[in-house]
């Protein structure tokens, strides 16, 4: 994934180890993103689950840019955690998802998205 | 262990037991019973935690780390920019003072409020987002404080 800084097209930046996660309402990325964008934060803070594993966490949400292809860019919500949290991946949530239509082939263990 | 419908909730402590799980077990136990928070740790072990997880007033948050083990932080350090926690701050207190005429005139809807007023609203928060991103006007602010208007003040109350 492909991310930039809405007020800001230089201050970007890529993650290669992106999880689609359907069970989470909102997208997940670590402080380090955000502090490296020099993003925006929307609230004081938001409660969110962890569904896979039932656990309730809070992180503070930011405007972000973001795009599968480099190209195509939109402005969503994300919620920052601290880096412990997560491996270095970035949890993308049904509030991205819900924007693209995408397709898993199984045998092939290839998903497709497109907007 | 079964349990027959219509049963009375049972109300369990397990303070001062040692019960392990798998991840499988402990996915189910989470989505038969969400008003209860659990934590498996990484050896497999339940542990309960408190609602919250947060402590009042200086949002300490506990929870666990990628390891699966215990692991505490301060929202206040997920603000990069010290100038955006101290703006939110602020506009909370004027948005919670201002919110009942907030409800009155924007129920249902996302605003981006600023100093007593709505600068900007919306039913699609995305859409309102996108906006308020595009803002050349709004550019220099340190944070955007955007939120949902509940359609009653006792919403909020129940919510708090």
């Amino acid at each position: 994934m492909y991310f930039r800084n809405p007020s800001d097209n230089l201050l970007v930046d890529s993650n290669d180890s992106g999880i689609i996660d359907t069970g989470l309402d909102i997208t997940v990325v670590s402080y380090t993103i955000v502090s490296k964008l020099q993003l925006r934060p929307l609230q004081m803070k938001k409660d969110f689950v962890f569904r896979g594993l039932g656990r309730v966490s809070v992180g503070i949400p930011y405007l972000i840019k973001t795009s599968f292809d480099n190209e195509n860019f939109i402005d969503a919500k994300v919620i920052a955690i601290p880096d412990d949290i997560l491996n270095g991946e970035v949890l993308v949530g049904r509030n991205i998802l819900n924007r693209y239509v995408i397709n898993f082939d199984g045998p092939k263990l290839i998903f497709t998205i497109a907007s | 262990m079964t349990v027959t419908k219509n049963s009375q909730p049972l109300r369990l402590d397990i303070s001062n037991a040692n019960l392990h799980i798998t991840s499988e077990q402990f996915d189910r136990l989470c989505i038969d019973n969400p008003d209860l928070k659990l934590e498996l740790t990484a050896d497999g072990q339940l542990i309960p935690i408190s609602p919250a997880s947060i402590e009042e007033d200086r949002d300490i948050v506990h929870t666990l780390d990628r390891y699966g083990e215990p692991f505490t932080y301060d929202l206040k350090d997920l603000y990069w920019n010290p100038k955006a926690y101290d703006y939110l701050k602020e506009q909370k207190e004027i948005f919670d003072r201002c919110l009942p005429n907030l409800v009155e005139e924007y129920a249902g809807k996302y605003i981006v409020f600023e100093n007593g007023r709505a600068i900007d609203f919306d039913d699609d928060e995305d859409m309102l987002l996108s906006r308020i991103a595009n803002d050349e006007s709004y550019r220099d602010r340190p944070a955007i404080f955007c939120t949902f208007i509940p359609t009653s003040l006792a919403a909020t109350s129940a919510n708090a």
